[in-house]
């Protein structure tokens, strides 16, 4: 990126300039959608939710005072908007199972497992090097929001802790421990489900 | 250090963080070769893990590449601010190089050039004068 490009763009979407922001999705359509699918697992949930990323950038440009780069403020708009996703599909998740559970226990426990089952292929399905691919993204989703967003900030999105310092608001003694906690959850959750089908 | 403080230092010792608690933390796993091993397996699923990230040259998660959220993004916008925004195709097509209304222009302008050009040719042709009679023989006199 050319020098002074970023402050020149700030600049012509602050003014509303429709093609600035038309180059605003381009440059950064696939690390917000790459950070959300991660984030949430799904690809028709990120799709959705990474529009309404740039949604809010295109709303809120104005209370961008410019003190953390352009992308680190994107970040940090994409994982409030995935946190908020991840309690409501919760919620949402939640008041299925409850409705479920009125049928009969066999459609309950098959209909309460479809949610997952149906982001992930079946072993049969997913060709050998795409196996640790799945299983960390299962074992992702399993884990608690404040983990999933550090792993995926750090692990994922190879951001530096200075950078996730600014984009989640925490200290850096909080960002290194509580990192190391969501890796040692990484890595049970994948002992726990390869258990079942352990890549080699 | 301790085992359990060198477990405890096991992400900062693969992100390069340990500084100078490195030699400690190096040294006490040549001396144990379980809590060796333990950080192995940890490092190679963090390793695993890096994998995925994001690279240009590899495909999506699913297999899917990204999909291109513009249109979506204007349409939303065009709807909630009630048409101030991306209010034509015009706009949506700015940055999208040559759309269709812009190709379409492109080619009236040609036809009118077209049209232009060749009226012009058929006036510069002057129709056959009538040709001249004969003088008589008593005139050429």
């Amino acid at each position: 990126m050319p020098d002074g490009y970023e402050d020149k763009l700030i600049e012509r979407l602050q003014r509303r300039d429709e093609a600035a922001f038309n180059e605003l999705v381009r440059l950064y359509q696939a690390k917000v959608f790459h950070l959300v699918f991660r984030m949430l697992g799904d690809r028709a949930e990120a799709e959705d939710l990474a529009q309404e990323v740039f949604i809010t950038v295109f709303k809120s440009i104005d209370g961008f005072r410019g003190d953390s780069k352009l992308s680190t403020w994107l970040y940090r708009v994409a994982t409030n908007h995935c946190k908020n996703r991840l309690k409501y599909l919760g919620r949402r998740a939640r008041g299925q199972k409850q409705a479920f559970d009125e049928l009969s226990e066999r459609d309950a426990v098959e209909s309460a497992t479809m949610q997952t089952s149906a982001l992930i292929p079946r072993p049969d399905e997913a060709v050998e090097g795409k196996q640790i691919e799945h299983i960390v993204q299962r074992a992702l989703a399993t884990l608690d929001e404040e983990h999933r967003e550090l792993i995926v900030l750090r692990d994922l999105e190879n951001l530096s802790y200075e950078d996730i310092q600014r984009i989640t608001g925490l200290p850096e003694g909080t960002v290194k421990s509580r990192l190391h906690r969501a890796r040692l959850a990484l890595k049970a959750a994948v002992e726990a489900l390869s258990g079942e089908k352990k890549p080699t | 250090m301790t085992r359990d403080e060198a477990r405890e230092n096991f992400s900062a010792a693969f992100d390069g963080e340990l500084g100078d608690a490195r030699a400690d933390f190096d040294a006490l796993l040549r001396e144990d070769a379980e809590l060796r091993e333990e950080y192995e397996e940890f490092a190679q699923l963090l390793r695993e893990t890096q994998s995925l990230a994001l690279d240009e040259d590899r495909p999506e998660a699913d297999g899917a590449p990204t999909p291109d959220l513009l249109a979506g993004v204007q349409k939303k916008l065009r709807v909630r601010s009630g048409g101030r925004f991306y209010r034509d195709r015009f706009s949506e097509g700015a940055a999208r190089g040559l759309s269709v209304p812009m190709l379409l222009a492109a080619v009236m302008l040609l036809v009118l050039v077209g049209l232009f050009v060749a009226l012009n040719w058929t006036t510069v042709i002057d129709p056959p004068s009538p040709r001249p009679a004969s003088a008589s023989p008593g005139q050429a006199r």
